[in-house]
């Protein structure tokens, strides 16, 4: 938490550096660097997105006739090191409720996520193996690999251009993965995203589907400083095919709350099987 | 068209290949989306977000009261409920009637936090089978009619929480899974089963929970476990005259004449089970090892006495488990020697059998899941006269199933096979089974599919018991 905080305020202070020279020298007409799309990425990542953070979470999905199907969920988080340990519990529908899934997301390159599934109605965890992030999160618009933050090393970035998006300074930056490997374990051809100038959160993106012709648009709804964190409330993921909507997915987010004293026992099988309560 | 197809296939093979091969897989995107560099029709898909506005909160805004989940959204009472019906649909039935199933089941299951971190869990079912009473149930041995045109059970009953910290305490029935297969069962032997429609079973009930007390302690990566099993439930096995069982659809009096007593295991200290257990899980893997002094659930004919008795043997099981995770593989082995096997054929001579399991399961697949498990079990100190009925044995036998899942439509509908074979070449019979599950509602459901057997080498021969089934269910 503490290098991520070191990391954002030293790019903070480089980025802010940097316009400033470039606003100063391009008055003076002077060549210039820019801060680099893959900076402004960094920052991104580095951003502080909480930690032992207890929330939580609704998920409608809604499809193109309208028909909702509501999931409620309960997720704790911690973050240890550059790792980030989460737990997360079905409350609702009942079919599901107490199904958990468990998992310890290493930030070391190379090594496999740790994730344990609690399956009720079997009696039984078991451990998943999945490389694969292009698969839909739980029926939702959003696949695995939008609910982590990417490898930038596996992207090009190209800073497109400086705008707004609901009245607020963006940079627009498109991302390119650099191989088909990632293509296909995202499940994204390519990204545009918007990234708020004030707080590096990304408030919108469009994303290129592996299946041709297919959009989704994730457009961030609500955002609130909580705890001092930047918070997206509020999230729409839509898939798209030309202008026809085929399915959306909301997730909302409450009762967050962040630097709760969550003992590291939490973040087990054990606890996994005892269901959310 | 026939020419097409594969050259279709082909080229749409190669052309990713060969983009990768010259190095770029920027050109592939770009060519793929027809000039995405150009601002203009970058702004035209750009345009396809919905505007319905944007909020942003300040510090101490109230968020909760706009956002919260609604309070006890499931109640306490949970549970659901399944109509279905299943028809036979082999070439020649077994019974004059197709209709094989026209049931409804209620389920409910009930929590109650006892305050502590104890909590209370209470669970059974109630079903009832219209098809006995409209085939007519005089066409059906008594046992066919009371094993399967009604159920009421208490299910899983029990008290859990923390002694200390470390050591957390769960008294009463309760389904306890070792093991890391999910079809076939090396070292899953703790909890009867309910085998009276061998694939058809709802996962729910396909396990009989037992009475036992069970301690688990955490150390570390580790959990060790001691259980103290005093209720003795068995299989719940095809009665004589099923077309499941070992005779097929006979008659009563048939029945009558070959019924065997029965005399297994009694509830209590005299016969309980003990077991301990040991689980480590580690960064990609895990591992368990197993132990325990078992009445082994599948009954075995004993003639050692004046009369015939269906008894259950007093096995020594040893097993281990391991899983072994890597990219999208998830590897499995299993290993178990079960000592103290007894049979009809060979007197009061003890057998012991060595199991070994090998399997994966896939993911790398988008939404999908395939899965493979092979089984092979070997009887030491094997005697031919093993192979004569009832034993149906011989010294090595394999099994092996490949599973399929596969979540469509933002997993509404979920697509699942399983083809089970026995054989060391696959060759000796086993089922295919074939389940469409669409999910209406969050709270209702239907699923349907078919189930297709293949005669075995030994009995009992399931060939003429193909069956398509049906089911709606509600939850709440």
């Amino acid at each position: 938490m503490e290098n991520m905080m070191m990391k954002l305020k030293k790019l903070t202070v480089a980025l802010t550096i940097t316009l400033m020279s470039t606003t100063i020298l391009s008055s003076l007409n002077l060549a210039v660097a820019a801060p680099s799309a893959r900076e402004l990425m960094e920052a991104v990542n580095a951003r502080d997105d909480g930690n032992n953070g207890l929330m939580e979470m609704e998920m409608i999905l809604i499809d193109k006739k309208g028909k909702q199907r509501i999931r409620k969920l309960k997720k704790m988080s911690q973050d240890r090191g550059d790792d980030s340990y989460s737990l997360l519990f079905f409350l609702s529908p009942s079919d599901v409720k107490d199904t958990g899934f468990l998992t310890y997301d290493y930030d070391q390159s190379g090594k496999d996520d740790d994730q344990w599934l609690y399956l009720p109605a079997l009696k039984k965890t078991k451990r998943i193996a999945n490389d694969d992030k292009s698969g839909s999160f739980m029926g939702s618009d959003f696949n695995y690999s939008d609910m982590s933050d990417p490898d930038l090393d596996d992207y090009n970035f190209t800073l497109m251009k400086e705008t707004k998006v609901h009245g607020n300074e963006v940079w627009q930056i498109k991302s390119v993965p650099k191989s088909k490997e990632i293509i296909e374990e995202t499940g994204y051809r390519q990204s545009v995203v918007f990234v708020r100038k004030d707080n590096f959160v990304v408030v919108r993106a469009v994303r290129w589907m592996e299946s041709k012709g297919k959009l989704r648009y994730l457009d961030l709804k609500k955002l609130e400083q909580i705890d001092g964190v930047w918070t997206p409330l509020e999230t729409t993921m839509t898939t798209k095919e030309g202008k026809r909507t085929l399915h959306k997915t909301v997730i909302r987010y409450s009762k967050v709350r962040y630097n709760q004293e969550l003992d590291e026992s939490l973040f087990t099988v054990r606890r996994l099987e005892k269901g959310a309560n | 068209m026939k020419l097409f197809l594969p050259v279709l296939l082909l080229t749409s093979t190669l052309i990713p290949v060969a983009a990768e091969e010259i190095g770029s897989s920027d050109l592939l995107i770009d060519d793929a989306l027809g000039g995405f560099d150009s601002e203009e029709s970058v702004d035209n898909l750009l345009g396809g977000f919905d505007e319905n506005g944007f909020e942003e909160g300040e510090f101490g805004s109230s968020v909760e009261s706009e956002l919260s989940l609604p309070e006890n959204s499931v109640s306490a009472i949970r549970g659901h409920w399944v109509t279905g019906s299943s028809w036979n649909i082999a070439g020649s039935s077994p019974t004059a009637d197709r209709l094989t199933r026209l049931s409804t089941k209620l389920w409910l299951e009930s929590e109650q936090d006892l305050g502590g971190g104890w909590k209370l869990h209470g669970d059974g079912f109630l079903r009832y089978d219209l098809a006995y009473s409209i085939n007519g149930r005089n066409q059906y041995t008594g046992g066919v009619v009371d094993g399967y045109e009604q159920d009421a059970e208490i299910g899983e009953f029990w008290v859990r929480g923390s002694l200390t910290p470390d050591l957390d305490l769960k008294v009463g029935r309760q389904v306890v899974v070792w093991g890391q297969s999910d079809y076939l069962r090396v070292n899953d032997v703790l909890n009867p089963l309910d085998l009276r429609e061998p694939g058809l079973v709802d996962i729910e009930t396909l396990r009989r929970p037992i009475g036992m007390l069970k301690t688990d302690y955490y150390q570390g990566d580790w959990r060790w476990s001691a259980l103290l099993i005093s209720e003795n439930r068995p299989n719940l096995s095809a009665p004589c005259g099923s077309e499941y069982s070992l005779a097929g659809v006979v008659t009563q009096a048939s029945c009558d004449s070959s019924a065997v007593p029965v005399e297994l295991s009694d509830d209590g200290l005299s016969d309980a089970e003990y077991a301990l257990s040991a689980m480590g899980r580690f960064s990609g893997w895990d591992l368990s090892l197993y132990a325990g002094r078992l009445n082994y659930d599948t009954p075995y004919k004993d003639a050692a006495g004046a009369n015939n008795v269906m008894r259950n043997a007093r096995v020594s099981h040893l097993g281990a488990a391991i899983n072994i995770a890597e990219g999208s593989w998830l590897w499995k082995g299993e290993l178990a020697l079960v000592d103290g096997l007894r049979y009809f054929n060979t007197g009061a001579a003890k057998k012991s059998r060595f199991d070994l399991l090998l399997g994966g399961e896939y993911r790398g697949i988008t939404n999908s899941t395939l899965s493979f498990e092979v089984l092979r079990r070997h009887i030491n100190g094997y005697e031919s006269s093993l192979t004569n009925s009832t034993d149906f044995q011989d010294e090595s036998s394999w099994q092996s199933v490949l599973g399929y899942t596969r979540d469509l439509r933002n997993d509404t509908i979920h697509l699942k096979g399983v083809i089970l074979r026995n054989g060391n070449i696959f060759n000796d019979g086993g089922y295919l089974r074939l389940s469409t599950k669409y999910d209406l509602r969050d709270q209702w459901s239907v699923t349907g599919g078919g189930i297709w057997y293949d005669a075995t080498k030994y009995r009992p021969d399931w060939s003429d018991n193909d069956r398509l089934f049906i089911e709606a269910r509600r939850d709440f």
